[in-house]
């Protein structure tokens, strides 16, 4: 493509409507964040009783990620597929070898974390290289369909990008199983998009659904047990943090109990400031507040619609692709997660939970889009 | 790249297929709000009892405890009680037709309150949420109450279905803290106190940051096993403050204004005690006193007809005055004890030396008035030393034209510190007024040499004098000497924070000799004690008017007296003041003079300076005052006759 863009630039277009949107939506998130962690973070010996613990590390994320957004947003995000100097190596091929490296790393060497191993500690800082992952997935993806599109109206073509994207997400899997399922559906929705075969995504999606059953049921008592708990919200005892959260979102009625003012934080809910941040938005900010998080959402995946529609080329439009798919499948998997609509799994609400990875990683994959808003030309 | 030729665009269908996925989630985060509201209404019910059955929830600040003061021996100065505040809500009490009955029977029976009186004040606000039906109680008053409270929660905990036992509801405790003055008025000024949870004047607002601790919050809730959960974030006390101000003798101070205030009445009466060694306060007191334990109260001053008569303004400018600190926060022209420090920096400065002598004439013509001596005496011919003795005005005044108008004016203004503030830890604190050395003609410079044309503060003469005795060291003056935490770690100790030399220590020791021989044989005559080695020098300031337009008036006399003990190592500096004493002529500094002796008598035996002959009486002449030496000179403002403005012509002399 660098043959291509000889002509003069024209007046280029930069999405400020979504970059605006998004500090909005993550400066919601701190406030949140403070609410939700303040009390557990002042309780604990090993936060320092600091009300503002969290609050202050996800601060620090927040910015390296605003950072990150700007920085990408302003480099052409083909810089990415062009061969870098005179190696043959592309930078995208470099990202998508690391994620898999790391993930092979954090199997051996991470820290673990309520059973599993999925941090790495990288100059005193933890980090989640699943997040990586997530990134790496859309771009490679992309960049292989970009490479041969008509290939993804065959069979073995689809196969083949399957084949290279199982890599990563099965070594996610291993230790994440929820998060291995979300880069397959973000993966799977991009093939879809360019694909123009869709009677083959019904069937793998049966499929798929077909392994998924057997992997529970197969999957030993650890995913059966999470079956019991779903069914018997109410009453089976370990279902204390998903029961507790459907509490707080029926203590916040329609207005809620106002910002600060849960109650449910204080200690009822574990970790109210991770995956179960959006219960306690309902129950201090009520079903008011739950629809005004959900609709800027909407907006946004809407703003990431736009700009995928209107991508110089396909390489960014897919880009957008995926990472709407991203943001959205997130938002939707931890409403159903918290409201008991699924059974329970590790799913965060993107921008807002407590997470510095995530919420970096998700900052830079909003750099990507804006890069690519930045290359549509006006006319 | 391979496919130079064809442009890859995201195609028309694959941009149907991404807004159809597009809308397919749109329309699952929108399916995701219906299942919030499933959750939050249709649950609703059902899941917001158990919350409720499962949070008994508190979630109650911890009450700090605000620091205590003590003086330097470890007297408490204030200190902090705790009292409950019977708190109702009259809204909960009325609508909880079960326990209504059972709960104003409860507080009429354990608080003594008249049952109807209870029931009107409830129905008097019946959507309140908040009442104080009883304050200031201690914790053995409520702890009856608390006892049955408990009894028949246990009581309905253990009720059979059906049965009716009632519980009190709608009450509480608030408990506080309430500050407490043991010693009542004793170094009020220094002390201060606090108004709400803040500190208004003194040691209280300087150091409130200090002393003010931070909440601390008790969580609490039963858990699915019906526990009670509690998590305890404690409350930080404030820190302990060592005050130098020695308790003892500061009473005594205080008892020696307030007779001295019934036998002869001043306008104001001041006295500063502090250490030279290290600008410790000792003790700071003035007439104006008042009560820390209530400080509005005006009793002392007004009777109460008096008070049902004056408006509110009036007592609020009235207690303003009572709470200000003379010796820090009122400014005067200080009169012949300023002396010393025109003498010792003509010495410093070699514009004077021991044998330099000066001749009196009994006035002077400078410009083109006459500045007078002290009772127009002609002192003759006299040295340095005899000119702090007798107290001469010429001899300071030529001395001070062969200083030198800059020398002199470095000297007060940056040397001695006056014109800028001491740093004294308390709030409020005066700079004084002094000439600038650009703007000031020959008369300024002969009239502020002995004193007059400029105004001081108490503190800052004290402080500077303590330099001129302790070897040349001014230290900065304090009354805080230690901070301690709750727990007895130390924070902070102020070891004397030495901030200048003033002269050299040469000086120093001249002065101390020469102060001591004012004593022994000069105008200080009166403030001998026997037995004791002490130094000082007396003053008689015309004073102004501020009121009235800042007319010096003529008639009107602050008289003082400066000294320290024992001579050969200082280790108090005491600085006396009487402004306008209700006498018929006020110029007489014996007054000063014979106040001081008698504080110093009492006080040193407190302050571990020893009579150096216990075996001997009271000196039979200790009061045997001589006044002749010590009259002002304030007639002798000769022809000029009428004052300036700025006052600038008023020779005067103690």
């Amino acid at each position: 493509m660098k043959s291509g863009r000889k002509k003069v630039k024209q007046q280029s277009y930069y999405d400020y409507s979504m970059l605006i949107l998004v500090i909005f939506i993550v400066a919601f998130g701190l406030v949140m964040v403070y609410s939700a962690s303040s009390y557990t973070a002042q309780t604990k010996q090993e936060y320092n009783y600091d009300a503002a613990y969290f609050l202050k590390k996800q601060t620090w994320a927040v910015l390296l990620g605003i950072f990150a957004m700007l920085i990408v947003s302003k480099f052409d995000y083909r810089l990415l597929i062009r061969p870098i100097g005179h190696l043959k190596i592309r930078l995208v091929t470099c990202l998508y070898l690391l994620s898999i490296v790391l993930q092979i790393v954090v199997l051996f060497t991470g820290k673990e974390l309520n059973g599993s191993k999925r941090w790495l500690n990288i100059a005193g800082m933890g980090f989640q290289p699943s997040e990586i992952t997530k990134i790496a997935v859309i771009l490679y993806t992309s960049y292989l369909i970009y490479k041969a599109p008509r290939a993804m109206n065959k069979g073995l073509g689809v196969m083949r990008v399957f084949i290279f994207m199982l890599v990563p997400i099965m070594a996610v899997a291993i230790e994440n199983f929820s998060t291995a399922l979300v880069i397959g559906v973000i993966m799977a929705g991009i093939c879809f998009v360019s694909s123009k075969k869709k009677w083959f995504y019904g069937i793998a999606a049966l499929l798929c659904t077909g392994i998924g059953g057997l992997f529970i049921v197969l999957g030993g008592a650890y995913r059966v047990e999470r079956f019991e708990i779903w069914r018997n919200i109410e009453t089976h005892e370990k279902g204390h943090q998903i029961r507790q959260g459907m509490y707080a979102i029926a203590s916040g009625g329609m207005f809620g109990t106002g910002l600060g003012q849960s109650m449910q934080k204080l200690g009822f809910i574990p970790e109210a400031f991770n995956d179960m941040i959006f219960t306690i938005i309902c129950e201090e900010l009520g079903l008011f507040g739950a629809i005004a998080v959900v609709s800027m959402f909407l907006i946004l995946i809407w703003r990431i619609f736009i700009i995928a529609v209107n991508a110089p080329d396909l390489f960014g439009g897919l880009i957008c692709a995926g990472v709407l798919i991203h943001i959205a499948l997130q938002v939707i998997l931890n409403i159903c997660v918290v409201t008991n609509f699924v059974p329970a799994t590790g799913v965060s609400l993107p921008f807002i939970s407590y997470g510095g990875t995530s919420v970096s990683i998700l900052l830079a994959e909003m750099g990507l889009v804006l890069s690519v808003s930045n290359r549509i030309e006006s006319r | 790249m391979r496919n130079k030729k064809v442009k890859k665009r995201f195609g028309i269908s694959m941009k149907n297929t991404l807004a159809v996925i597009m809308f397919a989630l749109s329309a699952s985060m929108i399916a995701m709000l219906v299942r919030v509201y499933y959750v939050s209404e249709v649950k609703g019910e059902t899941y917001a009892r158990r919350v409720l059955s499962q949070q008994s929830y508190v979630s109650n600040p911890i009450l700090y405890r605000r620091g205590d003061i003590t003086d330097r021996n470890g007297t408490s100065l204030a200190v902090n009680v705790k009292v409950y505040n019977l708190a109702v809500s009259p809204k909960t009490i009325l609508n909880d037709a079960d326990n209504k009955e059972f709960t104003i029977q409860t507080i009429a029976d354990t608080f003594q309150i008249d049952r109807a009186q209870i029931e009107t004040e409830i129905a008097a606000h019946p959507e309140s949420q908040y009442l104080i039906l009883k304050k200031d109680m201690f914790e053995d008053e409520i702890a009856p109450f608390k006892e049955i409270e408990k009894q028949a929660k246990e009581n309905f905990r253990k009720k059979k279905k059906g049965e009716k036992v009632p519980v009190i509801s709608g009450t509480w405790f608030e408990e506080k803290y309430k500050r407490r003055y043991p010693l009542g008025a004793t170094a009020c000024d220094v002390i201060g106190f606090v108004s709400g949870e803040h500190g208004t004047t003194g040691i209280e607002s300087y150091y409130d940051s200090e002393l003010t601790g931070s909440y601390g919050r008790e969580y609490g809730y039963y858990n699915s096993e019906l526990e009670l959960q509690r998590t305890v974030k404690p409350a930080i006390d404030g820190n302990t403050i060592i005050s130098s101000i020695d308790s003892n003798v500061q009473a005594i101070v205080e008892k020696k204004i307030k007779k001295l205030g019934k036998s002869m009445g001043a306008e104001n009466i001041a006295v500063i005690m502090m250490d030279p060694n290290n600008g410790e306060i000792i003790a700071m007191a003035s007439d104006k006193s008042f009560d820390l334990n209530n400080p509005d109260s005006l009793e002392g001053y007004y009777t109460k007809e008096e008070l049902a008569a004056i408006g509110d303004s009036e007592k609020d400018a009235k207690r303003n005055e009572l709470w200000k600190n003379f010796c820090v926060n009122n400014m005067y022209e200080p009169g012949s004890t300023f002396k010393t420090f025109t003498v010792a920096a003509a010495l410093d400065e070699k514009a004077a030396a021991t044998n330099t002598t000066y001749v009196c004439e009994g006035e002077m013509q400078v410009s083109d008035r006459t500045i007078g001596c002290a009772n127009r005496i002609q002192h003759g011919t006299v040295t340095p030393r005899e000119a702090l003795m007798q107290s001469c005005n010429c001899a300071l005044m030529r001395m001070a034209f062969s200083l030198g108008g800059d020398s002199f004016y470095k000297y007060v203004n940056q040397i001695y510190g006056f014109g800028i503030k001491t740093g004294i830890d308390l709030t409020g604190e005066e700079r004084g007024i002094t000439h600038n050395k650009d703007k000031i003609g020959i008369v300024e410079l002969a009239t502020s040499c002995f004193g007059q044309t400029q105004s001081v503060t108490m503190i800052q003469m004290a402080s500077a004098f303590c330099s001129l005795i302790n070897g040349g060291y001014y230290y900065e003056p304090h009354v805080v000497r230690e901070i301690k935490t709750s727990g007895g770690s130390l924070v902070y100790k102020n070891h004397g924070n030495m901030v200048r030399q003033t002269v050299t220590t040469q000086t120093s020791n001249y002065i101390k000799n020469w102060l001591w021989d004012t004593v022994k044989e000069g105008t200080a005559k009166p403030a001998a004690v026997e037995g004791y080695d002490i130094g000082g020098k007396t003053g008689t300031g015309e004073t102004r008017n501020h009121d009235s337009g800042g007319e010096t008036s003529e008639k009107d006399y602050i008289v003082s007296f400066m000294g320290f003990a024992p001579v050969d190592e200082p280790q108090v500096v005491i600085y006396v003041l009487i402004d306008r004493p209700q006498v018929e002529d006020q110029a007489h500094s014996t007054y000063a003079t014979e106040f001081a002796h008698d504080i110093m008598k009492e006080t040193f035996p407190f302050l571990g300076i020893y009579n150096n002959n216990p075996n001997s009486g009271e000196a039979p002449d200790d009061s045997g005052s001589d006044d002749a030496d010590d009259n002002n000179g304030s007639d002798g403002n000769g022809s000029d006759g009428k004052p300036n403005d700025d006052g600038s012509g008023d020779g005067s002399d103690g």
